[in-house]
């Protein structure tokens, strides 16, 4: 399919927007990021499995490796796997798809060999349940009521097993922190879960805790490009409005339409 | 890592997403679009039309009436030996079982077979590991051909040339397999069959060609022949072509509720390839069904120069498949390490991991036995894969998504606790969501009198208004926005992964 020119400038318009807040903030540009209260909970569920001497575990998503979703929760992964080293917690990782085996397999190792901890890495704590939905489900599950974890994080891309994971940590006490952007699983998350991040803010997870200027400036070209969108739905609509009740709307609309999907 | 290392992987993934890049913000008529090459073999399906593409072609479909973008049916596949270089003439039917697509697959030996594609709904197409038909190799050279299906769609024809001559040969189905019948016509020379399609009453309609002479339609009469004939323009041809079409390709009927509907596929004056729709009760009494502005159904623009990044790109996602096939080999090892440790440390967990890996083995045996012996319908391996998949891996899904109910209880006895002004607004909308499912006011109304209920109808009519607002306009207001935030944030991280900005925290 050819996408239509109003989408392609859009397109480009966008990633040049984001890319040059990167580069700027790169350059020492400091951005403002707004607090989000269930990444801020990571630090203390991270604490609280401390205190408890129990398991975390992180649940990178159903998605592959090409789906944006696991790779934002892999980069959430690396920090909390950090974090847990540090505090000397054992962490979980339940995979989906095989070839993201590899990558969380690489993370957890990293978070080690950066805390010079390299021996005390166990690749077994990488569990691997399958691409069905419904063996995910109960491989979590199980690791859930087995290992009594005291925090369950859901970061990435989710299909019906969200509510089945997330009600079990629920039902076994876990703190759980949960972010996706696929619309039908945020009400069974936000059911369950103590916290969860909505859509765009799974994107920002990452930037918001390893507070990387590149990731942060990332953040806030996003944050413009959006309010480009809405500054451009907004004049469109009341455009729209004008158009209709003067009366003018099919001579000059058609045209309009016809220029923006050609 | 080491500098050189982080180079190479950095100049992988940028290369590898310029193309992706480069294929979708250049325009069709420079090489970005995947049908830019034209339409060709279309099939009518109620009004999708499917056709396939120029270059190492596969099945694409859209709709007539333009609500559906242009989009593949199917992708080819590095594994699937059958279709590998293309996918080529589709035919779609419906069938007691769902949507069948017969289709001309051109195999990594460049061998043209007849292969099949399945669909409950006719978007999401699952192509068939093996041809449905071989015709073999001493058969006629079927490449660049056509192929269609009878009006009963249980014979199949295939267009090719034998000793220098056109002819249509013919399969038919017996329910389970399709079988050879051998040569079904034979054209004299100087003419050339390049499409052929079947008419009620005996009848069929043949698209000839021959160098120096534009193409034209015949009709022939009292199929089937054995002998060879000559064809020659048919006095319907000047009214069954359009103006529009200056060079037809290729033709395919059908029969729709009494309705005979011919699609002809072909090039205009201007060089766009173009559909055009005729529908009538006879052959004699076809008009044309226009969609476009010049009386056509579907139109593309001609192809013109190509920087080849759609081509690239296509042969790069070759790429994708092989990666996660290695990935299994990943997962397999995966589950044998972290089970094969638990057996060695002995105890209850051991006697579960033991199943489990009892259970993988015993389903890769058999799936891969059942594959390699030709996917029988009776023997061992068939009843070990109904066992294993049918009566066992499914119910046992199930039941697991059978929990879901009670899980959903709970889950919303906990969100519709009141404690707070949202939690109230929310559990007010849910509960008149559910309410206005069923007609309850009518019900209540009947309670107090029966001249009520007109009312409590009207009542009933109007809360449908009001949750039809709620769920349509407002719930999809909010859908949009999570998802214009998720698109613009799936852009900035691709871009962070695709510049190498992003390094998942390490170093």
């Amino acid at each position: 399919m050819d996408p239509p020119w109003a989408i392609r400038i859009l397109a480009a318009a966008m990633c040049i927007l984001i890319v040059a807040r990167m580069l700027l903030a790169r350059r020492g540009k400091d951005y403002f990021i707004r607090r989000i209260p269930g990444i801020d909970a990571i630090e203390e569920t991270v604490g609280r499995a401390t205190e408890t001497g129990r398991p975390v575990l992180f649940s990178p998503g159903m998605g592959a490796f090409d789906n944006m979703q696991t790779i934002a929760g892999l980069a959430v992964m690396a920090w909390v796997a950090r974090r847990c080293v540090q505090m000397s917690v054992r962490m979980l990782v339940a995979i989906a798809e095989p070839v993201v085996i590899s990558a969380a397999d690489n993370i957890l190792f990293d978070a080690f060999r950066q805390e010079g901890r390299e021996s005390e890495y166990r690749p077994s704590d990488v569990f691997f349940f399958g691409r069905d939905e419904n063996a995910y489900a109960a491989g979590v599950i199980g690791l859930l009521t087995r290992e009594k974890v005291a925090a369950a994080y859901y970061f990435g891309g989710y299909g019906f097993e969200t509510l089945l994971m997330a009600e079990t940590g629920n039902r076994v006490g876990a703190i759980q922190v949960a972010a996706t952007a696929d619309f039908f699983q945020i009400p069974f998350f936000l059911c369950a879960c103590d916290y969860t991040l909505i859509g765009e803010e799974l994107y920002a997870a990452s930037a918001y805790l390893s507070r990387d200027p590149i990731q942060v400036g990332g953040v806030s070209g996003q944050d413009f490009a959006k309010a480009i969108l809405l500054a451009i739905i907004i004049a469109g609509s009341l455009a729209g409005l004008w158009l209709a009740l003067s009366g003018k709307g099919g001579a000059v609309l058609n045209p309009v339409e016809g220029i923006l999907g050609r | 890592m080491r500098r050189w290392q982080r180079s190479l992987i950095f100049w992988f993934t940028f290369g590898f997403g310029l193309v992706w890049i480069l294929a979708f913000f250049l325009p069709s008529e420079i090489g970005g679009g995947f049908d830019s090459e034209g339409v060709f073999g279309p099939s009518l399906l109620g009004k999708r039309l499917y056709y396939s593409t120029g270059k190492r072609p596969f099945i694409a479909m859209t709709d007539l009436d333009h609500t559906a973008v242009r989009q593949k049916a199917f992708g080819l596949s590095p594994f699937r030996k059958s279709d590998y270089n293309g996918a080529a003439e589709p035919e779609v039917y419906e069938t007691p079982q769902g949507l069948r697509m017969l289709y001309l697959g051109v195999g990594a030996d460049f061998a043209v077979r007849v292969c099949m594609a399945t669909s409950a709904d006719g978007t999401d197409w699952s192509p068939s590991w093996e041809p449905v038909f071989d015709p073999g190799s001493d058969a006629p050279i079927l490449a660049g051909s056509s192929m269609s299906l009878s009006l009963d769609k249980r014979r199949l024809y295939t267009v090719g040339i034998e000793k220098g001559r056109s002819v249509i040969r013919s399969a038919v189905f017996d329910g389970g397999a399709w079988h050879d019948e051998g040569i079904y016509l034979r054209l004299q020379e100087p003419y050339a069959a390049i499409s052929f399609a079947e008419l009620p009453e005996g009848k069929a309609l043949v698209v000839a060609d021959s160098p120096g002479v534009p193409a034209f339609l015949a009709v022939i009469e009292n199929l089937p022949l054995q002998a060879s004939i000559s064809v020659s323009p048919s006095p319907l041809f000047d009214k069954l072509k359009p103006a529009f079409l200056e060079r037809a390709r290729a033709i395919s009927t059908a029969v729709d509720g009494g309705l005979l509907r011919v699609l002809i596929e072909g090039n205009g004056p201007d060089g766009r390839s173009r559909a055009a729709l005729l529908q009538g009760t006879s052959l004699e009494n076809l008009t044309l069904a226009s969609g476009q502005p010049d009386g056509s159904v579907f139109a593309i623009a001609p192809p013109g120069r190509t920087t080849y990044f759609n081509d690239w790109a296509g042969t790069l996602s070759d790429f994708v498949p092989i990666v996660s096939a290695f990935g299994f080999g990943l997962g397999l090892i995966s589950l044998v390490v972290v089970h094969g440790k638990r057996i060695g440390k002995g105890g209850e967990p051991a006697f579960l991991s033991g199943l489990v890996l009892i259970a993988v083995a015993a389903m890769l045996m058999t799936q891969v036995a059942f594959v390699y012996s030709g996917m029988p319908d009776g023997g061992i391996w068939y009843e070990l894969n109904q066992i294993l998949f049918y009566r066992l891996q499914f119910p046992l899904g199930s039941t697991l998504f059978g929990l879901l109910a009670a899980y959903l209880v709970s889950a919303a006895y906990r969100a519709f606790r009141i404690r707070t002004l949202d939690a109230a607004v929310l559990a007010a909308m849910a509960a008149f969501i559910i309410l206005t499912q069923v007609p309850t006011a009518q019900f209540l109304a009947s309670l107090f009198s029966p001249g009520l209920v007109d009312a409590g109808a009207r009542l009933d009519s109007a809360a449908v208004e009001g949750r039809n607002w709620a769920l349509s306009i407002a719930n999809d207001a909010v859908q949009r926005a999570v998802g214009f935030g998720a698109f613009v944030g799936a852009i900035a991280m691709a871009m962070r992964v695709w510049l190498s900005l992003d390094r998942f925290g390490s170093e």
